[in-house]
């Protein structure tokens, strides 16, 4: 059954590489924007065989991961925080309802007047975009924790403290972890945003370095990479909801 | 007064007097009306009474998630003010938490002060006590979506025994199960009443269950609910539902509980 599906959720992909790898050598299709197939691979294995593909790779991750968990921690922390107390909510709602729908792009000519074109921008960038959803769904779910439970804990008098770990935590965790996932999401999304519009390497700066060199294979290489990455990043994420919330 | 303070039982529970109403829509619902009522140490209360008259209601005063509007619940003579060591209760719903395992939503029940005194070893030990008291033996690492209705409604039971007080309240505990999974638990729940010699209210829209179990069953009016009358229970047990003493318990409080309309529903029965 499961091989039946793989099989069948192959086909059209393969498909449609074959056409164009047809398209591209008939000359239908047009090479200097459509690299046949077989360009894009050996300009893959050429990337990797000089190592450049790699370390952009490698600089894209980095930033994806130092700015996933600032805004991951921050995130969880604020919704958390917010969630609790009413006050703090509403002390913060008028600055956050005006930041929040600011696109993340917007940020990036902002953060490099401030601090420069270096790292810790795009990390900032990354952060930012990652923030939201995260922060906005740990809210949610602390507030909406179902006030049966919490008077379970009262009734057994459990403490505050206690309370929050043990019931309200665990109560908002599959809405936490939903924030998590659109999280990574737009974390990607803000890398390869920032990257594109001013940086020296990442996966981003070779698609648009490669445009401007006239090299499309590699631009390609470096696209559908991201896209690759993109997946294995949500299969990852989704193992690990699957094993914390197998109760649910 | 003193004469017979040896052989006659301490009062567990006294309710004075008690009002609540709440405020809807700036008008003021009266749903519990000068309700006084005293419960024996060791007794078992049946409580039955139409649904919305204000059952639950009165089990969140007695439990101290809810403040009544007038009126007074004492423990062993001690006036109570919200949430207190000596009561607890069983929901109408069983409320365990699904991200915890069965023997970790019964050490929840645990008071706090009494698990820090305890090693690891004692607190397992004690978890398994209780496990085995309400059969739930082999299911103590399963996940509440794993058990059925009844189990649920055993390791909550659980969880509310481990927290050791003095009163227990079970509200509706086994409304939502099927007949024969109701029977065994009404079963159960006897023994458990007998060998941990706790005091038990418990609420119930099923007459036969208030029956079969109580010590005394008490019938409230509809609300604003105030008691009706209180039925003693001189049923040996294990008690035969189809005695005749039990039936024409059984029928008397259907009376009363239907008012005088109780002729017709028999006959429907
Ligand atoms: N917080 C509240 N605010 C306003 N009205 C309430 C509140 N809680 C309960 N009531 C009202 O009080 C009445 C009694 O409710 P309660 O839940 O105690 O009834 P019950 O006897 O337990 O009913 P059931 O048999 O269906 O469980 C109902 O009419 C209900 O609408
Ligand atoms: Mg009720």
């Amino acid at each position: 059954m499961r091989g039946k599906k793989i099989i069948l959720s192959l086909i059209l992909p393969v498909v449609l590489v074959i056409l164009w790898e047809i398209g591209g050598r008939t000359g239908s299709i047009n090479p200097s924007l459509f690299p046949t197939p077989g360009r894009i691979f050996q300009a893959f294995l050429k990337t990797m065989g000089n190592g450049k593909l790699e370390a952009n790779i490698f600089v894209s991750l980095r930033r994806v991961f130092l700015g996933y968990l600032a805004g991951a921690f921050l995130g969880i922390l604020a919704g958390v925080i917010m969630g609790l107390s009413e006050t703090v909510h509403t002390v913060f709602s008028v600055i956050f309802e005006v930041l929040r729908p600011i696109p993340i792009m917007a940020w990036v000519p902002v953060l490099i007047l401030w601090i420069g074109i270096g790292e810790p921008s795009k990390v900032i960038v990354i952060m930012i975009g990652s923030f939201w959803p995260i922060f906005l769904n740990t809210y949610d779910g602390i507030r909406n924790v179902d006030r049966k439970y919490i008077e379970v804990a009262q009734i057994f008098r459990k403490k505050r403290l206690q309370t929050i770990f043990e019931v309200m935590l665990p109560a908002a965790l599959p809405s936490i972890f939903t924030g998590l996932r659109v999280g990574i999401g737009s974390a990607w999304v803000s890398v390869i945003g920032a990257e594109l519009i001013a940086a020296s390497a990442g996966l981003g700066f070779m698609i648009s370095y490669s445009r401007e060199l006239a090299q499309p294979a590699n631009m390609y290489v470096a696209v559908l990479v991201i896209g690759i990455i993109g997946y294995f990043i949500n299969v990852i994420i989704k193992k690990v909801e699957v094993k914390l919330l197998k109760w649910n | 007064m003193s004469v017979n303070q040896e052989s006659e039982k301490s009062i567990a529970l006294s309710i004075k007097n008690l009002n609540k109403s709440f405020a809807v829509d700036n008008d003021l619902v009266d749903v519990i009306k000068d309700l006084t009522l005293d419960v024996e140490e060791g007794e078992f209360i049946s409580i039955v009474g139409p649904s919305g008259c204000g059952k639950s209601t009165l089990f969140r005063i007695i439990g101290g998630l809810d403040t009544p509007t007038d009126g007074t619940v004492s423990i062993e003579g001690r006036q109570v003010s919200g949430i207190d060591q000596d009561i607890s209760m069983v929901f109408q719903e069983n409320r365990l938490f699904p991200w915890r395992r069965v023997k970790d939503n019964i050490l929840f029940g645990l008071d706090d002060e009494r698990r820090k005194k305890l090693g690891k070893e004692e607190q397992k030990a004690l978890v398994d006590k209780y496990i085995e008291l309400v059969d739930l033996k082999g299911f103590e690492n399963s996940y509440p979506k794993q058990l059925s209705g009844g189990m649920k409604q055993r390791a909550s039971i659980a969880r509310t025994l481990i927290s050791d007080p003095k009163v227990l309240l079970l509200d509706e505990p086994f409304s939502a199960l099927d007949a024969f999974t109701r029977m065994s638990l009404q079963n159960a729940l006897t023994d458990i009443w007998r060998k941990e010699k706790k005091t038990m209210i418990l609420i119930t829209h099923d007459i036969d269950e208030a029956v079969f179990l109580g010590t005394k069953i008490v019938v409230l009016s509809e609300r604003p609910t105030r008691i009706k009358r209180i039925f003693d229970v001189n049923i040996d047990r294990p008690r035969d539902r189809s005695s005749d003493e039990f039936t024409n318990l059984r029928r008397d409080v259907m009376r009363e509980f239907f008012g005088h309309k109780s002729e017709a529903v028999e006959y429907n029965i």
